[in-house]
């Protein structure tokens, strides 16, 4: 029982992932507001819809407001309907600056809720207007939120996605580390055994790599609008994934087990260096519509929030675990049958 | 055959589902807030381990019986 341990934690951890990552509620926010296009000097009453909002909530009522170039416009009345909806009557000045209004909804309960370009201008702006000044506006901390995982626009709840597609790139790139070192190991001393888990290892890592694109092709279809884009990071793992397909069909190409494992132990040290190369330096060093390109870490303090950190981290090591686990009964398997 | 009949059967509730679905699939997907995306996430590592886990299974049975004739 005693070997069983890391097992056990592996278990655990991933049972703490799957609840905790399904129950925790996103923090509020607005999803929707309504009419989306305005006409400079119109009055209109604006139908606005939260997400996990507790309009009716706290001790204050809510405020409401749009930015537009810097100046902020509030409402001239609000109507609370219900938790997560409300109304509120905003006359739009003659002088607008700019096309885009952001809108704010400021509760006592829920803090500042933004929903950047709220609603557009439809028409002229004119210019030729009399200037008019903007209102005061207070912005509040997010008191409610502070349990809750941060409400993204474009991402909103598939921010969940963090548990389960990066930690699938972190198992592979352990299991690829692993082989790596093995195959240093098996040169170190000709072992069989070494070469024997080293490709075991890179056989477990494809699969997770695969899961990996396949999970993050999903996510990327409905957030960036698309299955593939062609990004460099992307790329980058498609090509990894193809190097270390190459190792396994390199290495199943050879039958005298002598020769074969060393030819495959110089290509995986290749592999694992074109590995590094696409997918830890080449995206830092570029822009890129994923996370963690263009000179910033994936997981900077503004990426990755301390609620976020606190499954995040779990759900690494918990299928970090799987993957070795996934990893030794392989081996035990091609240990006990050698082909 | 059994197995078939059992996978259509859980299959049945998800079929009601889908044509419960009366708007578009994706527009509600952004109603609830993308949740579905996870779901989809999610059935994706779990379908896809344990289908690998089966296939290690089966090619490890195969393996066993094959070892107990040469004895």
């Amino acid at each position: 029982m005693k070997k069983y341990w890391w097992k056990i934690a592996c278990m655990a951890l991933l049972f703490y992932v799957l609840l905790a990552g399904t129950f925790i509620p996103l923090g509020p926010g607005i999803s929707l507001v309504h009419p989306e296009k305005v006409a400079a000097g119109d009055t209109l009453t604006f139908y606005i819809k939260g997400y996990n909002s507790h309009f009716d909530h706290g001790t204050c009522p809510p405020s409401v407001w749009f930015a537009n170039a810097g100046k902020s416009i509030c409402a001239q009345s609000v109507q609370i309907r219900n938790r997560t909806e409300l109304e509120a009557t905003i006359a739009i000045p003659a002088d607008v600056k700019s096309r885009n209004f952001n809108l704010f909804v400021n509760s006592c309960y829920d803090g500042t809720m933004v929903l950047n370009n709220a609603i557009m201008l439809a028409g002229d702006m004119n210019n030729n207007a009399t200037p008019t000044t903007g209102c005061e506006v207070t912005v509040a901390t997010n008191s409610a939120g502070f349990h809750n995982f941060p409400n993204r626009e474009i991402l909103y709840e598939s921010i969940r996605n963090l548990f389960y597609h990066v930690p699938m790139w972190w198992t592979m790139m352990l299991l690829f580390t692993i082989s790596l070192i093995y195959s240093v190991g098996y040169l170190a001393g000709f072992n069989l055994g070494r070469d024997r888990i080293a490709g075991e290892a890179a056989r477990v890592g494809i699969v997770f790599g695969v899961l990996g694109l396949l999970t993050g092709m999903v996510w990327a279809k409905f957030t960036w609008g698309a299955w593939w884009v062609s990004d460099v990071r992307l790329n980058g793992s498609a090509a990894t994934l193809l190097a270390y397909t190459a190792y396994i069909v390199l290495r199943n190409s050879m039958n005298e087990e002598q020769k074969r494992a060393r030819i495959a132990a110089v290509y995986n040290i290749f592999a694992y260096m074109l590995m590094l190369v696409l997918i830890i330096i080449i995206p830092r060093l570029t822009d890129s519509l994923h996370p963690g390109s263009g000179g910033n870490p994936g997981f900077s303090s503004y990426d990755l929030d301390h609620n976020l950190r606190l499954v995040f981290y779990p759900a690494a090591i918990g299928w970090m675990l799987l993957g070795v686990w996934i990893l030794q009964i392989r081996n035990r398997k091609a240990k006990l049958f050698p082909k | 055959m059994k197995v078939i009949m059992i996978i259509t059967a859980l299959m049945l509730p998800l079929l009601s589902i889908a044509s419960t679905n009366q708007g578009d699939f994706f527009s509600d997907m952004q109603a609830t807030g993308k949740y579905y995306v996870v779901v989809a996430v999610l059935l994706i590592i779990l379908v896809g381990i344990f289908s690998y886990l089966i296939r290690l299974d089966m090619k490890l049975t195969k393996l066993e019986k094959s070892h107990k004739q040469e004895d």
